[in-house]
């Protein structure tokens, strides 16, 4: 297990962006879309002897819009990845229902994507043009039976948040539950004084409002029989993501591509997000060692996210200097009912991950 | 000239209301005499601190000694001593005007006569002096120079006719003001060969000289070498130097009768060379002092604690260099069970309690957070014990109080007519009481009111200026104190009192005002797990109540491996605004709800 690797590999390019978005993404023309791929797999190059010495275990493409890729730039960057497949236990790709075709889930398979990623975010006509995405609702349902001819495990996001009193969002997880996926991520609107979306809405939804709408969407889920293991992610029994538990986890991943991130042991760092830069092989923006109470508040800050929780002893044991502190912090989460201590593991109640933000910052209050 | 001779010296202040113009009159004076040239000239020299400057005030005096060559061919040597221009500081005015023979009265010739004005006239015929009044911005098209005459003479009662129509801006008809003072304000009438007899009417703090007074001789002649008497501190001191105003420092040989200037003495602190002061030689003493001495008494006290606990060394250190030159500034320590150790500081008024605050955060970059201002209360027990109370938590019992006096001021407020109704209606709010009402011209009336000194160091003033779109005028003098139906107030957040919320108010207004605080604090305060209730109390009875909502969700929605070193930024940020949080219990207020309890419209 130490010495296991997870893979991220990111495409930025979109069709358009969406109103919404704030991820590292960007419309091209399809021949910087060749010249990334090249640099694409100088950069995977630089880390042959870290890919080489570990086992890869997942491997995770996303973007952006990996399914924008054409047939013939889909081919080449699963070549490129092909070396790192072997000892697979995940492979998942993301895909927007639009760009979705045959052809593409038949060489996602070949290469051994076995979970695909459909970003659905909603079923509603105006709210999918509101968010700036480019597909409607019936072409999800014909992407999901696509991508079923040879890939069974699907994972489909759902934005709520989106205004008060909106009742959309329920009506979007029954189109989901209707379309029968392994997994359902449900993630809050954000809204970024940026982008074109603050200019569009008129009325935000306040916290109390999102509380409600996110716990109406979690009965829904878990009387379909999904059960929440993260604070935004739920799955059937043994669908839980394997690529991004490890982030939870804090285990090793390498992140390649334009923007993207790793943690290797005890060093995060950073891509740049500025293509040009990225394409003229000058990859790494930033870099940082963590201190040791920096990787006890990720430990927190991640690790607290699961309902899995995490390993109290293995906490005291890394943290020896802070453990008088650890303890008094969870003597007081767990008066408040935020957090629960049932033998070496710690995990969060439903109001502890509900306050998730306020009870990490508690921590760090004490440092 | 011949030297020292009385006739061609003349000392006088310049009194105005505020923005009238008269710094920029004493500027143009110092520049037309050439005490400083232009290039050293500043924009108003004679305000000299940043904040005097921001805020359009004088709050420390500076005076000047000005060369005149006069139209009748003779050099004169002029004083012109400069005046706080607000109410706080009524009695270092007073003071200054006893170190003249007369005043300069500085009108806006479109704004006419406000209630500064007129309190200013007042306090400069109660020591006698001439009065000279000048018109001023007579270059604005909105100059109405007939009707302000008018005004002068009808609302003030002094000849105003031939008086000398100026615009200090651009120096129009400066010299005529130079004339006026000749003609109209008397020279100094001193005895030489008497004992000496000098006031200070100012002091400042030097670094390497120690507190320097500022001081008009009377009678005698004071020179270097000579023992000095202080005769109200009852302290004796060398005097190593006398010297000038110019306005820089200029030693001379000695000050006679009739002269205005400075002394050093090697004098620690000002607070030994109080305002007021006598000056007097040792060994030939004058028989009584010069009248109207007076310690400065605070009137308007607050905590002042530090928002953040090592910063309470920093504060008593700031303090202690203001003081060196504030001798109306008082301090003494104070623990609050809600914000720790602090300093409960006492000041002339809320002007005063506003600079000292802000030049504690600007110039000494401290942190602070300040209670709710409060008067001094006369609380007299059921056993007969008589104290002074300031701090709302030194109040006795309220079954053991027999009597609770407040203290009264008597205001007059100068409003255009179409105003007196907005106007009566903010008094009567106030629980002022009606004296009297006077129209000064077609437009506009003067009204007196009697009104608790505590319903006014709050917000009078700016609820004043909103309701009389910025033309209401005010100004006030103590009265005296008052029995009152006065009651404390304690406001309880998750049913704990912070004692730092706690104020003394009047019964009848209690539910009202505790009503606005309880609003305010759930405004202010942000959410938490637990909804908290905040409660304004008068003893055990609730009289106002507030509920903040639990806060249910608070989690940010996706945190994928891009996603960690942002949240930690943030993570981070957010656990500096924590920090400035005051933690009671389980709940925490930020600083900013200890403001906002000080701030109150009527409603």
């Amino acid at each position: 297990m130490m010495n296991d690797l997870g893979v991220y590999v990111h495409i930025p390019f979109c069709e358009k962006r969406c109103h919404y978005c704030d991820f590292t993404a960007l419309v091209a023309r399809d021949d910087e879309i060749d010249r990334y791929l090249e640099a694409l797999a100088k950069e995977l190059l630089g880390f042959q002897s870290l890919l080489s010495e570990r086992l890869i275990t997942t491997l995770y493409v996303g973007g952006g819009t990996p399914s924008r890729l054409s047939l013939s730039q889909t081919e080449k960057l699963l070549q490129l990845l092909e070396p790192y497949t072997g000892k697979l236990r995940e492979f998942t790709i993301e895909a927007n229902p639009e760009s979705v075709t045959a052809d593409k889930v038949g060489l996602w398979a070949d290469y051994g994507v076995d979970r695909v990623s459909l970003g659905l975010q909603s079923s509603d006509a105006g709210w999918l043009k509101t968010l700036g995405r480019i597909h409607s609702a019936e072409r999800v349902d014909e992407a999901v039976g696509l991508v079923r001819e040879r890939i069974d495990s699907i994972n489909l996001d759902l934005i709520y948040g989106l205004s008060p009193g909106d009742q959309t969002y329920l009506r979007s997880l029954d189109a989901i539950l209707s379309l029968a996926p392994q997994h359902v991520s449900i993630y809050e609107l954000e809204v970024y004084e940026h982008r074109p979306l603050a200019g569009m809405l008129t009325e935000l939804v306040d916290s109390d409002e999102s509380f409600e709408q996110f716990h109406r969407l979690r009965r829904k889920l878990e009387a379909a029989g999904f059960h929440r293991y993260e604070v935004s992610n739920f799955s059937l029994p043994g669908y839980e993501a394997k690529h991004n538990r490890r982030y939870w986890d804090r285990a090793d991943t390498l992140g390649v591509g334009l923007g993207a991130h790793s943690l290797i042991g005890r060093r995060r760092f950073n891509n740049t997000t500025e293509l040009p830069r990225y394409l003229a092989g000058d990859y790494i923006e930033q870099s940082e060692s963590l201190s040791s109470d920096d990787i006890l508040i990720e430990c927190l800050m991640l690790g607290l996210r699961q309902l899995k929780g995490i390993n109290y002893r293995d906490l005291l044991r890394e943290h020896p200097q802070r453990s008088d502190l650890i303890d008094q912090y969870i003597q007081r989460q767990v008066a408040l009912d935020r957090l629960e201590l049932s033998g070496n593991v710690l995990r969060p109640t439903r109001i502890g991950l509900d306050l998730l933000d306020t009870v990490v910052l508690d921590f760090l209050s004490l440092l | 000239m011949k030297k020292h001779d009385q006739q061609y010296i003349r000392n006088f202040s310049i009194i105005a209301h505020i923005d009238h113009g008269k710094s920029t009159l004493a500027d143009r004076m110092i520049e037309y005499t050439g005490a400083l040239s232009s290039r050293e000239m500043k924009e108003q020299v004679l305000d000299n601190m940043d904040l005097e400057r921001e805020r359009g005030i004088t709050i420390k005096l500076q005076t000047s000694r000005l060369v005149y060559q006069a139209k009748d061919g003779q050099e004169y040597h002029f004083n012109l001593i400069d005046t706080p221009g607000h109410v706080d500081f009524t009695y270092e005015v007073s003071r200054s005007l006893a170190a003249c023979e007369g005043a300069l009265l500085v009108v806006d010739a479109s704004q006419g006569v406000e209630a500064q004005t007129i309190a200013n006239v007042y306090l400069a015929d109660k020591e006698g002096l001439e009065i000279v009044p000048v018109l001023n911005k007579i270059d604005l098209p909105a100059a109405r120079p007939d009707e302000v005459i008018h005004e002068i003479e009808d609302v003030i009662g002094i000849l105003a006719e031939d008086a000398p129509m100026i615009s200090a801006k651009s120096g129009l008809n400066i010299r005529e003001v130079f004339e006026a003072v000749i003609k109209k304000i008397p020279a100094p009438t001193g005895d030489e060969d008497a004992p000496l007899k000098a006031l200070v009417f100012d002091s400042f703090y030097d670094t390497y000289r120690g507190a320097i007074p500022l001081i008009r001789v009377f009678d005698g002649v004071i020179k270097k070498g000579d023992e000095i008497i202080m005769m109200a501190a009852k302290q004796t001191y060398e005097v190593t130097e006398v010297g000038l105003f110019t306005p820089t420092m200029i030693p001379v040989k000695e000050l006679r009768a009739g002269d205005v200037g400075y002394l050093v003495a090697s004098i620690k602190e000002v607070q030994h060379v109080r305002v007021g002061e006598t000056i007097t030689h040792k060994n030939r003493p004058v028989a009584e002092p010069l009248p109207g001495y007076q310690k400065a008494l605070p009137m308007v006290f607050c905590g002042l604690y530090p928002a953040e606990g090592e910063d309470y060394e920093n504060i008593r250190d700031a303090l202690e260099k203001l003081q060196l030159n504030d001798a109306a500034l008082t301090f003494e320590p104070e623990t609050s069970v809600a914000l720790g150790f602090g300093y409960r500081c006492g000041f002339l008024g809320l002007l005063h309690l506003e600079i000292i605050q802000e030049r504690l955060e600007r110039e000494f970059d401290l942190d602070l957070i300040a209670t709710a201002p409060s008067v001094i209360y006369e609380v007299t027990t059921h056993k007969g014990k008589t104290s002074l109370v300031q701090n709302p938590s030194n109040l006795p019992h309220p079954t053991e109080i027999a009597s609770f006096k407040e203290p009264i001021v008597t205001a007059q407020i100068i409003v255009p007519k179409e105003y007196v109704g907005n106007v009566m209606e903010l008094a009567q709010n106030r629980r002022g009481v009606f004296l009297d009402m006077q129209y000064i011209d077609e437009r506009r009336a003067i009204l007196h009111y009697d009104l608790p000194l505590n319903e006014i160091i709050y917000d009078f003033f700016d609820a004043l200026k909103s309701r009389t779109r910025g033309y209401g005028s005010f100004d006030y003098e103590f009265k005296d104190y008052q029995e009152s139906d006065l009651v404390k107030m304690d406001i309880l957040i998750n049913k704990e009192v912070i004692d730092a919320f706690s104020i003394i108010v009047h019964r009848e207004k209690s539910v009202s005002r505790g009503r606005q605080i309880v609003e305010r604090l759930r405004e202010v305060i942000p959410r938490q797990q637990f909804p908290i209730p905040i409660q304004a109390a008068i003893g055990q009875n609730i009289i106002a109540r507030e509920t903040i909502r639990a806060l249910r969700k608070d989690v940010l929605a996706k945190c994928y491996g891009g996603d960690v070193s942002r949240k930690k930024k943030l993570l981070e940020k957010q656990k500096e605004g924590k920090k400035r949080m005051r933690q009671f219990g389980s709940v925490e207020v930020p600083q900013q709800a200890f403001l906002s309890v000080l701030k109150f419209d009527d409603e």
